[in-house]
This record gives C-alpha cells, structure tokens and sequence, in this order.
C-alpha cells in the first residue's frame, strides 16, 4: 500500500518536474559547412607520355611500332591539363636511326626511345612514360564499365557504330574508336584528335566512379596490370591520385598539324614543329594553354 | 511483476531523489548517466556525405592505436578548474574493407592487421593532434602534420582552419570524440600495400569557455602512400562541419 501510494507521488513528481521529452532533445544548429583538398604530387606540373601499341598476338608490346602518341600535361594545383596528340607518321629525327616515322622510335628502342624522339620534336621531355597495348586498353575501359566520348564523326564497323555526339563505348569500341583513320577526314590528324577524346573520357569516367570505397585502388590495379610503367607502385599510386586533379572543363587538346607527303615509298606527316614547340614553351611551367591550339 | 513493499518502497525513494535532485528519469531497469551528454544521440548532420559509414566491410578488426586514450589523460589533468564534458570512453577504429591486387590470406588475418595499424597509426596519429588531444585552450596546431608528405603538410599548415581544430581551439576548455573511424581501401599489387585511401569520420563534442558546446565533424578522405617504408598522407578531401549543440534546460546554451 505505502509502496503504490509512494510510486503514485514519483508519478507525479516526475510528470511535473520533468519537461516534455521534445524539449529534452539535445538542440542542434547548422553553423557551418567548410570543405578543402590538396594533394602532394612531388611536381605541381607533370608531362607524361602516352603511348598505345600495336603489337600483335605474340609480339612484344614494347618493341612494336606506337599506334598511339599523346603528350599529357597537367598541373595538380590548377586542374589544368594540355593533351598533345602526335601523328604517328609523322617523319622526325629518331635519334640513332636518322629521319623516320616517330612510331618507329619504340620497334627500335622501346618506350625511352620513343620519348626522346618525342622530346627532340617538342621541345620538351616528359618525366612518365606509359605504354599500353590492344588488350590493355580493353581491359582498362572494361574496368571502368566503357567511356563515354563526344565524337566530331559518324563511322561504322562491324566492331563498332559511333554517332556524331555522345557515344557510350564499351572496351572493343573504345579501341576501334582510338585506332580509326580511313573514315576520318583528316586520317592520321583525326585519329590523333579521337585518341585525345578517349583519354578525356577515361579521366571523366575515373572521377565519376572513383569516389566508390575501393574502386581507385581498383582502376589502379588494372592500370598497373595492363600497361608498362617505369615507376614504384607507390609512386604511380601517388600519380593516379594526383591524375584525379584534373578537370575535363581545363583541358586543351591540340594535335600537331603537319602536311601529308612521302619520304622514299612511305607515306608519311611532316608535321609542323614550330608550332608545337610555341605550344610546349606555353604549357611548360603550368600545362595551361592559354589562348587555345 | 509485483515487488515486495519495503525493497519497492527504496527503489521508489531513491528514484524520487534522483528526479528531484538531477531531473534525470529513472526506470528501475536502466538509469542514464548524470554525465549531460550521454543521454543525447549522434545528431548527425545532413550535410555530410557519410559515404564511409555505407561500406560493407570485409574486415571487421577494430584496433586501438597506442595514443587512443591520451586525449582523455589531458583533458583530465588540464581542465581541474574548467567546466568539462567528462570522460567518454574514446574508441579509435580502424577497418581494412577493400584490397585491390594480390592480398594472399584471410581479409581478417595478419597481413591484413598490419595493414590497419600502419595507416592507423598515421592517420590517428594526426587527428589526436590536430583535434582530440590538444592542451584546450591552444593556439598551437601547426605541428600536426608529422605523418604528411613535404607538400602535403604545406598546404594542410596553410588550411588549419580545415585540418585542425584552429578556429576552435583558443576558446575551447574540453573536447571529447565521439566517434572515430576510419575505413581503408588500400592497393597491393605484388601482395604488399603501396597506397590506400581512408575514409575518415571523427565526430568531436567541444566546450567553449562560454559554456557553449559545439559539435564538431570531420568527414572525407586521405590519400597514403608507402613512400621510404613508412605510411605518409600525401593528400586529403575533407569537409567540416560545426553545430552548437546543447539543452536549454540545462542551462548550457
């Protein structure tokens, strides 16, 4: 009995000294919100080399002609980058074998000749060298579930349909789209232009996904597995991250123009080297190519 | 279940001293702790991202780095005369969820334990000196930065206001964590990590000299690399967020 009138008094005590739950909720108030990223790539601005080969089955993909040549630079503090598509026939010194296709440089050299035939080109050497080959960039696009390039042509093949416009391309598409030249109407300067595309659309592609938990570590792994790096993986790590700097809306793309000629019976671009020496002394110290190609 | 009147009759008196006396509400089975913020919840904050919280881990080995508990050390021995938010058990987690390339072994395993305490360490190792074990009130946050790269350290020096508790810390008398995680998504691709991101989250509860406290959190991610044969943050995307929290009826606003 003193026990039931007891808990009726706790009752009522707590039932008045104590304030309605909704009040005892702990307030909270927005204040702020304030956001920041850095990151440390050993060089603010970075030139790489891009190469794409065209070995076959069974041959070395480091000792076959490059079917691709990009020069990349980027600047990880700006997000500014410059891509430099090379024609692959485009007939310069290779040092050691005279005047030759550039693409010719890495079937005698590798990869380091290549750059140092890109380097006496340019004007400007660049501190990575990356190779791929078919298979890798299949893979590669595999990974990143396709690429999404914006095309200046309409072509078919039985491989692939590409639309003027938007084109979502799946890892085949994406190589035949990179190694395309008959239909293009400007041949070896267009394919030049299109493999800048897929490059850009890789990048666009990589920022979209990689915010996934584990899916950078990922897309690094794939790109170790499938292309030739004269780097740490630590290092290249690093890089990738710093790769993720750029942004698609601060990227020029420029290829080298050149005229079309023949140099004994092979056909070939003797490409315009003033010009894309006025363009690397531009994009040197910050790979911002102010005012455009 | 009916009690027996005289062991009801004490439990009743000493939850009628408790009401009267702490407004604290007794129910017999569980009583709150007196301390003013157990009671309350993870406010949250709908501004956040709380990508690292969605994971689904692989690896669930929580560790506790070797300075967990000297933020708790300080508070104490630094805030004698100082209103304080009392101690709250401080448990630093670090989760391995993802391994690209060749990981041998059980996710769970020693490889994989290494892994979390090598960025563990770094990582806490930080945000103990940035956030959790100051000297409150301080000025001093520029050294911070043992376990970053060369640049990276520069610009994070150039952002206390983002990788520190800088903006708060001269006016604060006590800061307690709340909640401090990582998870890490790392890249082996020889069967030894050579770069990871970790996801942090760190919920910090602070008390200003004015008697206000405030929610601080830091979510976001860093970027490590093995870099010499030691973890290093080259680079970090952090966003910070701050609430004052408190209860009108307690009078801490």
């Amino acid at each position: 009995m003193i026990g039931r009138l007891l808990l009726v008094v706790v009752l009522v005590l707590t039932a008045v000294l104590l304030p309605p739950a909704a009040t005892r909720a702990p307030e909270a108030e927005l204040v702020r919100v304030q956001s920041g990223d850095s990151v440390d790539a050993a060089n603010d601005v970075v030139w790489i080399l891009a190469l794409g080969s065209d070995a076959r089955p069974g041959q070395p993909v480091l000792r076959s002609r490059a079917d691709a040549i990009q020069l990349v630079g980027m600047n990880v503090r700006t997000g500014a980058a410059t891509v430099i598509g090379i024609p692959r026939d485009s007939y310069v010194d290779v040092p050691g074998y005279g005047r030759n296709k550039i693409n010719s440089a890495m079937l005698y050299g590798g990869p380091q000749l290549m750059a140092r035939s890109v380097a006496g080109m340019v004007g400007l050497t660049p501190d990575y060298v990356f190779t791929t080959s078919f298979l890798g960039l299949q893979a590669m696009v595999k990974q990143l579930d396709g690429v999404t390039v914006y095309s200046p042509f309409s072509w078919s093949l039985p491989v692939a349909t590409v639309r003027r416009g938007k084109n979502r391309l799946n890892g085949a598409e994406a190589l035949a789209f990179a190694r395309m030249r008959y239909e293009l109407p400007r041949g070896d300067f267009d394919r030049s232009l299109d493999q800048g595309l897929l490059l850009l659309g890789g990048l666009r592609r990589v920022r979209e996904v990689s915010d996934q938990p584990g899916t950078f570590e990922r897309l690094v792994a794939s790109f170790l597995a499938n292309t030739d790096i004269d780097l740490p993986p630590a290092e290249l790590y690093r890089l990738a991250r710093a790769v993720l700097q750029v942004q698609p809306s601060k990227v020029t793309r420029c290829v080298v123009p050149g005229r079309t000629g023949s140099a004994g019976a092979a056909s070939v671009v003797f490409p315009d080297v003033g010009k894309v020496r006025s363009w690397t002394a531009r994009a040197r110290a910050d790979a911002a190519l102010q005012g455009g190609c | 279940m009916p009690c027996a009147a005289r062991s009801c009759s004490v439990a009743v008196a000493a939850c009628l001293v408790l009401v009267v006396g702490t407004t604290t509400s007794c129910t017999g089975s569980e009583q709150a702790s007196s301390r003013p913020d157990a009671s309350e919840s993870d406010t949250g904050s709908a501004t956040q991202s709380g990508k690292s919280t969605t994971q689904s881990p692989t690896t669930t080995k929580p560790i506790s780095p070797t300075r967990s508990t000297r933020g708790q050390a300080t508070r104490q021995s630094n805030n004698r005369a100082q209103p304080s938010l009392g101690a709250k058990p401080d448990v630093p987690r670090t989760r391995v969820t993802r391994v690209a390339g060749r990981w041998p072994g059980d996710k769970s395993g020693p490889r994989t334990t290494r892994l979390e305490r090598g960025v563990g360490r770094v990582v806490h190792r930080w945000l103990d000196e940035a956030f959790v074990s100051p000297r409150y009130p301080t000025k001093r946050f520029a050294g911070s930065f043992e376990s970053f790269t060369p640049g990276a350290r520069k610009d994070a020096r150039s952002q206390l206001w983002l990788t520190t508790n800088a903006t708060l810390g001269p006016t604060l008398v006590d800061a307690v964590p709340l909640r401090r995680q990582l998870l890490v998504s790392a890249l082996a691709p020889a069967g030894r990590a050579v770069g990871a991101t970790a996801k942090v989250d760190l919920m910090l509860r602070t008390l200003r000299k004015s008697g206000r406290r405030t929610q601080l959190r830091l979510t976001g991610s860093l970027s490590l690399a093995r870099l010499d044969g030691a973890w290093r943050i080259f680079g970090y995307d952090l966003q910070r967020s701050l609430r004052r929290t408190g209860d009108k009826n307690k009078g801490d606003r």
